[in-house]
């Protein structure tokens, strides 16, 4: 039973803080934060800007590494990795979806849908790359325009097309900063539906947002102030 | 106007304090700006002086230099050098020149001075100092309208002279200098702002100019056609209604002809031509210097595209730097001409503090070219701050000012701007065109690898040059040379052997090793004409006159045959008395070979006999290894005979560790006799690196335009290299982000600007065989296949400096967590 509901655990941070030093500065960024995801989870942390939002998600990217407590993504420690492993899981465990995109606008949609396979540890053959992309494109209706260079695109279809980018190498999770923020209201209510519709069908996903309304659209939404966790009400009901 | 001003002096002040906040931009530019301008003015003024400006004397177009040369039967010519009758012919025998300056120089000692110096004493007819208009500090020059072969002894010092031997003595006029055994009473002492011709070598200074007639031109060679001096230089003021060519074609078959007359005696000239060469004084005496300065022109210009690039780099990241300022003074209403007025004044200000420093430069270059390559350049004097060098100055400023205004100019996106400000910042952000990115790379590389390589080339074969072994042993030794004083007397005549006696009292010096009556192996050799008395086949060997321990003592090795006796040796003063034809003579592997037939062995000379001119016949009983001279890459033909026992040349070997100082030598030359004086005293070691001196100057020269070369190539490929890196940061984030280890990263931006590399060298190959096909006569002689490993070399350093400029601006992004790349685009 306990084997089963640590399998079920995506994410597990416990008691982690970051801290700043800038010359004669401390800035506690983070302090003692606790959080667990399970597979199957949408969560939204939101709060006020300089809450630690951000600060938050660059850790359970391994964007950055916490000054001090430990990090477990499905069962392994990556609380102290050098900077190449932390990319190894970065790219096999994590998809990124970042607020302005940033796709590469030297890449035709494909190649930058199949960059994380292209840096994968066991490099899949080109016949694999080929279905693995356009079934993640499929996933967010964009296999249409494969050849197109990014900034022949709208800002919704590239925010999709970074969507399909973090979906294909099968991450644990999906990371995602501020998806409407660069957005028309349109475009972003079409990004939130294709994010709900992956969470429909069993990916797990962490969102950062100021946006009340989107926040809302998660199952489970924590605040954050000063960074520590204000409320994490629907963590107990997962328990 | 007012107005123009007042809004100018606002530009300054705004430019000024915008730079005050970029110090290591302004550093960068100032630096690589000022060392470049600095060398370039330096050279400009140089190549200038050399090939444009007049020569500073009156009427010097129509001043020319006479020379006279010889052609041999099978059309080979002699150096353009005079024989002392057919120059005195020439000048009793024309119409064409309205002033003739004849020169002959000479080293004396000045025996009437306490220190005894050697001086550098020329011989100049009257019309010597009107022709060039020597300005006087003190006294008279010699007067013009006295005959050619006046002899009134009488001296005019140089002002370096006249301060250095003679203290400034304000009443120096009047007394007399003496030289050997001639008193010339001082007239005058030449200015300070004279300027001496380089007529008979650049960077030559005359220290006291004498009466021509007391020229030490010996009796006999003053009626000898056939023996030229190096020594009499002659130049001339031509009529204005004359050409060049014109006084060529009317002076040359007079002078043949009569030359022919003088020299029918000596089957030696059987077939022989002499011609009058009349050319421009000035052309004369950059003569083959051209090329040089050339080179250099072409390397400084090489410098300033690599800076230009590279200053260009720095404004194109500065204008990115900018982007928000120029934005923000756009929204507020600024005009695309009043944002241009700013990139002036910012650049106008910048070149304005190179251009000051740069002229500080070029003033230390003049002062370490006069003092360094005078004699590599001739002029070098003349080389200063002049208006030529201020206006070019201006020139070369105002056109970088211009240009990188209107580079960063092109480089605002206007567009952009006003995005700047209604956009978030994101995405518009001043992105550099991967085409200009790329053209500087690919220019940077091109220009780096040609100045590389066409230095490295040239540094390596200087150094070849210098590295060379003589083949001799010329560690530890000195090379002493005696002159008299004054006539011997009878007595002295009739005494003891002078040479033998002075050799003894030097063995006795104990840090004397040992010493022989010869002059030193680099002291060089004369040219004598020796015929071959069996087959009347005549050549020119270098002839030196050497004792019988001169080859054992320099170990040259003998490859045939003996060294000479002491009983070789002759005892006579001048001629070799009643052994006229039973001398003995060595003659090198060289001479040896065009002797023997193909095939025999060197032994076949020995025996053989030559004819010296009046001098007798020699017997070859010896064959010697040749020996190179330092700086030349053959070794010609060459023969020895023996020193007479009154030979004051001398070679003094020490033992190891030791020195011998001149007052050393003086002191015991004088206990043995006072007819002597010492000459001259140099270590060989010494000669050795004088004769080294052009392939020097040259691997000076070379290496360190290399060496600038691949600086300012690393400065501006990391430039333009971590700007792109800077540019490309939120990509090499987002990629580490989707898991890209570093070296991915770094495979990456190498892959990605290595086309450029590629096709940077491909252009550089191209210009390179180029230039060899353009100037392959000149190049001739150091293209070869040894040049592949070094053009190698030189691709491996520019690529090694490009693989650096990719990596090194990474390390901030890749060595550090991925968010560090991506903060801020967020």
């Amino acid at each position: 039973m306990n084997q089963n509901k640590n399998n079920n655990i995506a994410i597990k941070m416990s008691n982690i803080s970051k801290i700043f030093e800038t010359q004669a500065l401390e800035t506690h960024a983070l302090t003692d934060i606790n959080l667990t995801i399970n597979k199957g989870d949408y969560i939204s942390i939101s709060g006020p800007s300089g809450c630690g939002k951000s600060t938050l998600l660059s850790l359970l990217g391994l964007l950055d590494m916490p000054t001090s407590g430990t990090y477990f993504i499905e069962g392994e420690d990556v609380s102290q990795l050098s900077l190449d492993q932390a990319a190894e899981t970065r790219n096999s465990k994590i998809g990124f979806i970042f607020q302005s995109f940033n796709l590469i606008d030297e890449l035709s949609v494909f190649d930058n849908v199949a960059l994380p396979l292209r840096y994968h540890r066991n490099k899949p053959n080109v016949e694999t790359i080929k279905n693995r992309v356009n079934e993640c494109l499929a996933q967010v209706s964009m296999t249409h325009r494969t050849s197109h260079k990014p900034n022949q695109l709208s800002g919704g279809q590239q925010q999709r097309i970074a969507i399909a980018r973090a979906l294909v190498t099968n991450p644990a999770i999906l990371l995602v900063d501020e998806p409407t923020g660069n957005l028309d209201s349109k475009s972003g209510d079409q990004v939130m539906d294709v994010l709900a519709q992956l969470n429909e069908n069993g990916t797990t996903i962490c969102m950062v947002t100021h946006d009340p309304r989107y926040a809302d659209m998660a199952k489970i939404q924590l605040k954050l102030l000063d960074g520590a966790i204000l409320t994490v009400p629907s963590l107990q009901i997962a328990n | 106007m007012n107005l123009f001003f007042s809004s100018l002096s606002y530009s300054v002040k705004q430019a000024y304090k915008s730079l005050q906040q970029t110090p290591s931009f302004v550093f960068s530019v100032i630096t690589t700006m000022s060392i470049t301008l600095g060398a370039l003015l330096c050279v400009l003024t140089l190549a200038y002086v050399m090939l444009f400006k007049p020569l500073p004397y009156p009427d010097a177009e129509h001043l020319v230099k006479v020379d006279h040369i010889m052609t041999k039967k099978d059309g080979s010519r002699t150096d353009p050098l005079f024989s002392y009758p057919s120059m005195m012919y020439l000048v009793n025998n024309q119409t064409l020149f309205s002033d003739i300056a004849l020169s002959s120089y000479d080293k004396q000692i000045l025996t009437s001075h306490t220190s005894q110096p050697t001086m550098l004493t020329t011989y100049v007819t009257p019309a010597w100092f009107e022709l060039f208009q020597v300005p006087m500090e003190l006294g008279r020059a010699f007067a013009k309208d006295v005959d050619i072969k006046n002899d009134v002894p009488e001296a005019v010092l140089s002002f370096d002279t006249w301060q250095q031997a003679f203290n400034n003595d304000e009443n120096i006029i009047g007394k007399t200098v003496r030289f050997r055994d001639v008193s010339f009473k001082v007239i005058g002492v030449s200015a300070q702002s004279f300027i001496e011709p380089q007529l008979i070598k650049a960077g030559y200074k005359s220290q006291v100019w004498l009466t021509w007639d007391f020229n030490r031109t010996s009796a006999r060679a003053r009626k000898d056609w056939g023996s030229i001096n190096e020594n009499l230089i002659f130049v001339a003021k031509l009529d204005k209604n004359n050409s060049t060519a014109q006084a060529e074609q009317q002076l040359s078959p007079s002078v043949n002809a009569k030359w022919q007359e003088g020299v029918a005696s000596d089957a030696f000239y059987d077939g022989w031509r002499v011609d009058i060469q009349v050319s421009q004084l000035k052309s004369a005496i950059l003569s083959n210097h051209q090329q040089s300065v050339l080179l250099l022109l072409a390397g400084v210009f090489g410098l300033v595209l690599i800076a230009c690039s590279n200053i260009a780099n720095l404004f194109i990241a500065r204008m990115a730097q900018l982007q928000k300022t120029l934005a923000i003074s756009a929204a507020v209403g600024a005009k695309k001409s009043q944002l241009f007025k700013l990139l002036l004044a910012e650049s106008s200000l910048l070149m304005f503090a190179s251009l000051m420093i740069a002229l500080i430069f070029a003033s230390v270059g003049f002062v370490v070219l006069q003092q360094n390559l005078a004699q590599v350049f001739p002029r070098v004097d003349e080389v200063v701050l002049s208006t030529f060098t201020l206006s070019s100055a201006i020139l070369f400023a105002t056109m970088f000012t211009l240009f990188f205004a209107l580079l960063g100019n092109k480089m605002i996106n206007y567009r952009a701007i006003s995005q700047h400000l209604h956009g978030s910042g994101k995405g518009v952000d001043m992105q550099i065109s991967k085409k200009v990115r790329y053209s500087l790379i690919v220019s940077q590389v091109a220009i780096a690898s040609v100045l590389v390589f066409g230095n490295l080339s040239l540094f390596t074969e200087a150094l070849k040059v210098i590295n060379e072994p003589v083949g001799v042993n010329t560690a530890n030794f000195v090379d002493i040379d005696f002159s008299t004083k004054r006539r011997p007397t009878q007595e002295e005549i009739d005494g003891p052997v002078l040479g033998t006696a002075i050799k003894n009292s030097l063995l006795a010096l104990p840090q004397v090793a040992a010493v022989s009556n010869s002059q030193s192996p680099l002291s060089g050799f004369y040219e004598m004409a020796l015929t071959n008395v069996a087959t009347n086949e005549h050549m020119l060997p270098g002839v030196k006159w050497i004792d019988e321990s001169y080859f054992q003592l320099i170990e040259q090795p003998l490859l045939a045959g003996d060294y000479f006796t002491v009983s070789d040796i002759r005892e006579g003063f001048t001629g070799p008395e009643g052994k006229i034809d039973n001398m003995v003579m060595i003659i090198n592997d060289t001479l040896a070979k065009k002797v023997v037939p193909q095939g025999a062995s060197l032994d076949y000379a020995l025996g053989k006999k030559f004819k010296m001119d009046e001098r007798g016949v020699f017997t070859v009983i010896g064959i010697v290894k040749g020996m190179k001279m330092p700086g030349v890459s053959n070794i010609p033909v060459r023969a020895y005979v023996p020193s007479s026992v009154h030979s004051i040349s001398m070679t003094v070997k020490l033992k190891p560790n030791q020195t011998l100082s001149r007052e050393q030598v003086i002191t015991a030359v004088n206990e043995v006799t006072s007819l002597f004086a010492l000459f001259s005293m140099k270590d060989v070691a010494e000669i050795h690196q004088q004769l080294l001196f052009s392939e020097r100057a040259t691997a000076i020269t070379t290496g360190t335009l290399a060496l600038l070369t691949i600086l300012l190539a690393a400065l501006g490929l990391y430039g333009i290299l971590s700007y792109s890196t800077q540019m490309r940061r939120y990509e090499i984030g987002t990629r580490l982000a989707l898991g890209a280890k570093r070296r991915d990263i770094v495979n990456l931006i190498v892959f990605d600007n290595l086309i450029a590399v590629i096709i940077g060298i491909i252009i550089s190959i191209v210009i390179l065989i180029g230039l060899m096909m353009a100037f392959n006569e000149q190049l001739e002689s150091i293209i070869n296949v040894s040049l592949l490993p070094l053009f190698l070399l030189t691709l491996l350093l520019i690529s090694g400096i490009a693989f650096n400029a990719c990596y090194l601006p990474l390390r901030t992004y890749i060595n550090k967590p991925a968010l560090y790349s991506l903060r801020g685009s967020e």
